[in-house]
């Protein structure tokens, strides 16, 4: 098998594990997780066709996501934090504020 | 100078801007000194400008691109020749003494540095509408003038007819801007341009009778609501409900001038409109004399003068109707002089008189107010031309050229002459001499006016009487001042004919006054019994012909049943049917959406996640 | 074009098999774990299995990266947050509706397939070819080709990013302050 398909469907993999950690957990924490996977599978994707097109251009988005997943996080943790002291819970399916 | 004009405009934004947003917190001295140094300032610079353009035919100076629309492009260009110089630097001197006299006057009001706020931001907009090379800019400064116009008529809006009169002057003047904007479309429709010198340039070639006709028509409309002409002149006694020098300096000295300045300004295409140029100078004729005997009766003193405005601007319509472009601008000029010192002075009175201008209630006032009387007695010789005081200069040229003309037209400005000085020496007469017939306790505390009031009043008065020597017939300094860009056409050699026009001007000026001397101070009672023996003229007169009753039964009347039949049967059934159909409508659909958003996170990535799959089985079958 | 543009030699491909693996395996245990304490280990083992290989396809600096901000930094953070919010009971109580599960499932498992099949059929990687081959990166070193392309070509990003960041540490702190003053309330 050639390496660039064994690394993207290595990258497909990750990615679904992550997509379907988002779907089936209701744990805010672990939610997140899943994303930060999922972003790393798609960061695994841009290293190998970065290899296979000799250019740095792909690793220069994954520089950038880097740098937005650091923000994410700092936000999204503090967010989730700020609802546990709120609402005792990090069970998304508990915050439904949004119901139409 | 001519290069610094506009700051100009610059010195009145200011005042509106500093005024507008700190004038409540900066006191009451600061407001007073930024908004009259704004004007003062700007006066400066009009005389600057005034002296600088002497002789040339006009600088346009571009300050920066306005509009730009495909083809259509509107400069924002100011015009400085000699009519715009005379012009702006009348606005700006009378303006500055008003908002000085205005410190006194309005000392006590609670919303004081709103006062200088709309008077600042009507002189940058007079400024606007008088320095504009363009019509696009002649009408955001005309349309300007009429919103501060409306402020200020409406300035004590907690008194119900002081509101009813700035919407009466606002919708009347909105009649008349609707010929004055149809007027600017249809240039812009005939020569693609709005600019004042392209479109004078191709006038002659382009336009043909019938346009040229209806273009002039449509723009003397406009003319008629600002300048309250027949017959859209109903509004301007009304606007005597704001402060008194606001009537001073909107409704005399400036504003309602602007349709003589619009008409002077576009004389090229009335010049070629023999048709229109008739029915300016009968619309003229008409309302000056029609105003001068409503103005016989009247017994509020403020109202006198209103007519009195109305009448004199008649008189400048006469003139640029005849084609004496520059005789108009030279009435106008010392026009703002001397009715600016009437309304001041009567200002004065009220002042001293708590508020009092019922004229029949006064009297007597010349021992307690001798400052006041005396410039009164200044503007009322100078409005009813009496020899050697400036009116009777700028009226005389007037109605030299309307002899010219037509003996009709002179005859009914002879006779508007002789009824302006019976009327104006009626108010002098029963206003300050004879025995008081005020109350005692307001006769008790009557004062003359503090400095700040009186002096620019001097000024005005000395203005009132000078004002007419630099038009001297045959030296006439204003008509070769404006002589480029506005030619004074030839005029037929006369000599002996001007100077009995002259004198026989004189002798009606003089003969009126001697019988409003003998009407009102020497057989008080003269006048009552003439009311009672002509009752029904005279009803006539004080009902001002009814014609503010015809209006409300033909025009206003029909348009509230309308408005009624709208409001009550139409709105609430149909357009409200319908609006609140749609929102059940929206409702319903709402609702039925609204079971799909659970508010659960995990249901949103499903479905992000379906999304995904559709999208990568599309890229599969393809 | 070579689909078999990148060559490995066997230990390479011995090395990518059990890292790939060993990141499949941090992966599944992060959604399978009971304790979200486990769940952060996983994610850990992740992020380190994914860093050797980013060095192994010679992006080093990105490796490096990798383990500073994802193992180091998001990782602690994700432990930070545990802490506060009490990591040692079970991560959810209750069980998931069943219907939801098995469309959620199987939607992974749709998706799953449909890449693989595309991969499977992909013939080539479409575009032009660079000239920053693997010899290259050896010979200059990653940082300097990296750093002189983030800086030179694609500097209005990286401030961008910076800002970015920067938005990011004022959202923190105001949610940490708003915090602190409903408690004090």
């Amino acid at each position: 098998m050639d390496a660039i398909r064994y690394l993207l469907i290595l990258s497909a993999v990750l990615f679904t594990i992550g997509a379907a950690g988002v779907l089936l957990r209701r744990n805010a924490l672990v939610i997140f997780m899943c994303i930060e996977i999922m972003l790393n599978a798609v960061n695994l994707t841009f290293i190998a066709l970065s290899r296979q097109l000799q250019s740095l251009d792909g690793q220069i988005f994954v520089f950038m996501v880097m740098a937005v997943a650091a923000a994410e996080v700092a936000i999204g943790l503090g967010i989730i934090v700020s609802i546990f002291r709120h609402r005792a819970t990090t069970d998304v399916d508990d915050v439904s504020l949004l119901k139409g | 100078m001519v290069a610094y004009a506009w700051l100009m405009l610059l010195f009145p934004l200011l005042g509106v801007l500093v005024n507008a947003f700190f004038g409540r917190r900066i006191g009451k001295r600061v407001v007073s000194w930024v908004a009259c140094s704004a004007i003062g300032l700007s006066f400066l610079v009009a005389l600057g400008v005034l002296v600088g353009v002497a002789g040339s035919k006009g600088i346009e100076q571009p300050l920066f691109t306005w509009i730009r629309a495909g083809n259509f492009r509107v400069e924002f260009s100011l015009l400085l020749d000699p009519l715009s110089a005379l012009m702006a630097a009348v606005v700006t001197g009378v303006s500055f003494l008003i908002h000085i006299y205005s410190v006194g006057y309005m000392a006590e009001d609670p919303r004081y540095a709103r006062y200088f706020t709309y008077l600042n931001l009507f002189v940058f907009a007079m400024l606007i509408l008088v320095l504009a090379n363009n019509y696009l800019m002649m009408y955001v400064g005309w349309e300007g003038v009429g919103l501060c116009s409306y402020l200020l008529i409406g300035f004590w809006f907690e008194r119900k007819s002081a509101a009813d009169a700035g919407k009466k002057a606002f919708i009347v003047n909105r009649v008349g801007d609707v010929g004055f904007a149809l007027g600017i479309m249809l240039i812009f429709a005939t020569f693609g341009t709005l600019q004042f010198s392209e479109v004078f340039r191709r006038a002659p070639g382009v336009l043909g009778p019938a346009v040229v006709t209806a273009i002039t028509l449509l723009l003397f409309m406009g003319a008629t609501g600002k300048s309250a002409q027949i017959p859209l002149y109903i509004w301007l006694p009304d606007a005597m409900e704001g402060p008194t020098p606001v009537s001073a300096l909107i409704h005399a000295a400036t504003m309602v001038t602007a349709g003589v300045y619009m008409v002077a300004r576009n004389h090229v295409l009335f010049d070629m409109a023999p048709a229109t140029m008739t029915v300016v100078a009968s619309i003229g004729a008409a309302t000056a004399f029609f105003a001068a005997t409503m103005a016989l009766v009247e017994k509020d003193l403020k109202r006198i003068l209103a007519y009195s405005t109305i009448s004199q601007l008649g008189y400048m319509f006469l003139a640029v109707g005849v084609g004496a472009y520059s005789a108009g601008m030279f009435h106008l000029t010392t026009h703002a002089f001397f009715k600016a010192l009437l309304f001041l002075a009567a200002g004065s009175v009220m002042h001293a008189l708590a508020g009092e201008i019922n004229i029949m209630k006064l009297g007597g006032l010349r021992e307690k107010l001798p400052t006041t009387y005396a410039v009164f007695a200044v503007g009322a010789a100078a409005l009813a031309g009496v020899p050697l005081f400036s009116g009777f200069f700028s009226k005389d040229e007037i109605l030299w050229r309307a002899f010219l003309r037509s003996p009709v037209l002179w005859l009914v400005g002879l006779v508007t002459a002789l009824l302006t000085a019976v009327y104006i020496f009626r108010a002098l007469f029963v206003t300050f001499w004879g025995k008081t017939r005020a109350e005692k306790k307001l006769w008790e505390h009557a004062h003359e006016a503090p400095a700040v009031m009186s002096v620019p009043m001097l000024i005005l008065a000395v203005l009132a009487v000078v004002g007419g020597y630099i038009g001297l017939p045959r030296l006439s300094l204003v008509e070769g001042y404006l002589e480029p860009v506005l030619p004074a056409g030839h005029i037929a050699e006369a000599g002996a004919l001007e100077w009995v026009l002259l004198a026989v001007s004189a002798v009606v000026a003089l003969g009126g006054i001697a019988l409003a001397y003998y009407l009102y101070v020497v057989r008080p009672e003269a006048p009552a019994r003439l009311s009672r023996q002509y009752a029904p003229l005279y009803t006539l007169l004080s009902r001002k012909y009814y014609v503010d009753e015809f209006y409300m039964a033909v025009v206003v009347e029909p348009l509230r049943r309308v408005g009624r039949f709208i409001a009550e049967l139409f709105d609430p059934q149909v357009v409200d049917g319908a609006v609140n159909g749609l929102a059940r409508l929206a409702g319903v659909c709402g609702e039925g959406l609204g079971t799909l958003q659970t508010g659960r996170v995990r249901s949103y990535a499903l479905s992000i996640l379906v999304g995904v799959v559709i999208i990568l089985g599309y890229f599969l079958l393809r | 074009m070579g689909i078999s543009h990148m060559t490995a030699t066997p230990l390479e491909t011995v090395l990518f098999i059990i890292f790939g693996a060993v990141a499949i395996a941090g992966a599944l245990s992060v959604i399978l774990a009971r304790q979200v304490v486990y769940s952060a280990l996983g994610m850990l083992v992740n992020f380190v299995a994914l860093a050797a290989m980013y060095i192994m396809l010679s992006a080093e600096f990105l490796g490096i990266a990798q383990l500073i901000v994802y193992a180091g930094a998001i990782v602690v953070l994700f432990l930070f947050a545990l802490m506060l919010v009490g990591g040692r009971r079970p991560a959810e109580q209750g069980r998931l509706s069943p219907g939801f599960a098995a469309a959620g499932g199987a939607l992974a498992v749709i998706f799953l397939a449909e890449i693989a099949y595309l991969v499977a059929r992909m013939t080539g990687v479409a575009g032009a070819r660079g000239t920053v081959t693997p010899e290259a990166i050896a010979q200059t070193g990653h940082i300097q080709l990296l750093g002189a392309t983030l800086l030179l070509d694609y500097i209005l990003p990286f401030e961008l990013a910076s800002v970015l960041l920067l938005v990011g540490i004022v959202g923190a702190v105001a949610l940490a302050r708003a915090r602190r003053r409903s408690q004090e309330e």
